[in-house]
């Protein structure tokens, strides 16, 4: 047997404590930086316009199924390429529940928390590091394997950043890899 | 008088090195601060509204942040110089022997 494993998306105001989105949203198949804060609406009709930012797109991962430990997370931008003007930010690595991102109503403000650069595809091994924790990504208990069933990754929140020099028309898609180890 | 542009040393995630940034700032009010190497272009926006010493706190968290990032493009160009130096050493004749006096068995 296996884990099972799916990313969700918390959207909405932040709300309760420690904090996470209004709406939770589970088994995301795919992330759309854009002009709103959901997980519903076509990327083409809220497009960014130039010199803006997209709003943060805040999904994690979430396991379930059988498992003895899931240990070993990174996080990372690993193929695809952006158009001059156009500046993928995430998560800083998480290495203790100090250092987890910590969820803020999305913005098109350009999120300071968000400290790593990933608009390069880098090896995975490069890769921001990422921990797990039993209730949500937002909770306290963070570690870097966890036995607990289920339990979830910290939130891997990106941002888009562009400049007024940022080209019209869609960006090329992108791959962002979440790796860890299961047993 | 000569117009020149101020610069600053900031880390830049591409360069993988502290690198001379213009700044400006954007039509939102962020400061936008860019790398002048050539052919990079990359740049860091910082939020309106937040102190200096936030800014260059940042700065250093986002240096922490990006420090060691291997990009795919370096694993390609890695892997292309392995196979050009594996195939230079199959193209290198081998050394003549050295000559050696041979010893007068006693």
């Amino acid at each position: 047997m296996a884990a099972t494993f799916e990313f969700e998306e918390d959207n909405g105001a932040a709300s309760g404590s420690p904090a996470k989105g209004t709406t939770r949203t589970a088994a995301r198949t795919e992330a759309n930086w854009k002009n709103i804060d959901d997980s519903t609406t076509t990327y083409s009709s809220q497009p960014i316009t130039a010199g803006n930012n997209s709003y943060q797109k805040n999904q994690f991962g979430h396991f379930s199924g059988t498992f003895n430990q899931i240990s070993a997370g990174l996080f990372a931008h690993t193929a695809g390429s952006f158009p001059t003007g156009c500046t993928l930010k995430g998560v800083p690595t998480c290495s203790s529940d100090g250092t987890r991102y910590l969820y803020v109503t999305p913005s098109t403000s350009a999120d300071s928390n968000l400290t790593t650069d990933m608009t390069t595809a880098i090896a995975i091994g490069s890769g921001v590091g990422v921990f797990f924790g039993a209730t949500g990504p937002e909770a306290t208990g963070k570690a870097s394997s966890m036995t607990t069933n289920p339990c979830y990754t910290n939130f891997l929140t990106t941002q888009l950043q562009t400049t007024s020099s940022a080209p019209a028309g869609d960006i090329a898609s992108q791959t962002l890899t979440l790796q860890y180890n299961e047993n | 008088m000569e117009n020149v542009q101020k610069t600053l040393q900031i880390f830049c995630a591409n360069c993988q090195n502290d690198v001379p940034h213009t700044g400006e700032v954007d039509l939102n009010g962020e400061l936008v601060f860019t790398c002048t190497t050539p052919d990079c272009g990359r740049f860091i926006k910082v939020p309106a509204g937040i102190s200096a010493e936030e800014i260059h706190a940042y700065f250093a968290a986002q240096r922490e942040s990006n420090v060691g990032q291997v990009s795919i493009a370096e694993s390609h160009a890695m892997l292309a110089k392995v196979f050009e130096s594996a195939d230079s050493a199959a193209n290198t004749e081998p050394a003549e022997p050295e000559a050696t006096a041979e010893q007068p068995a006693e």
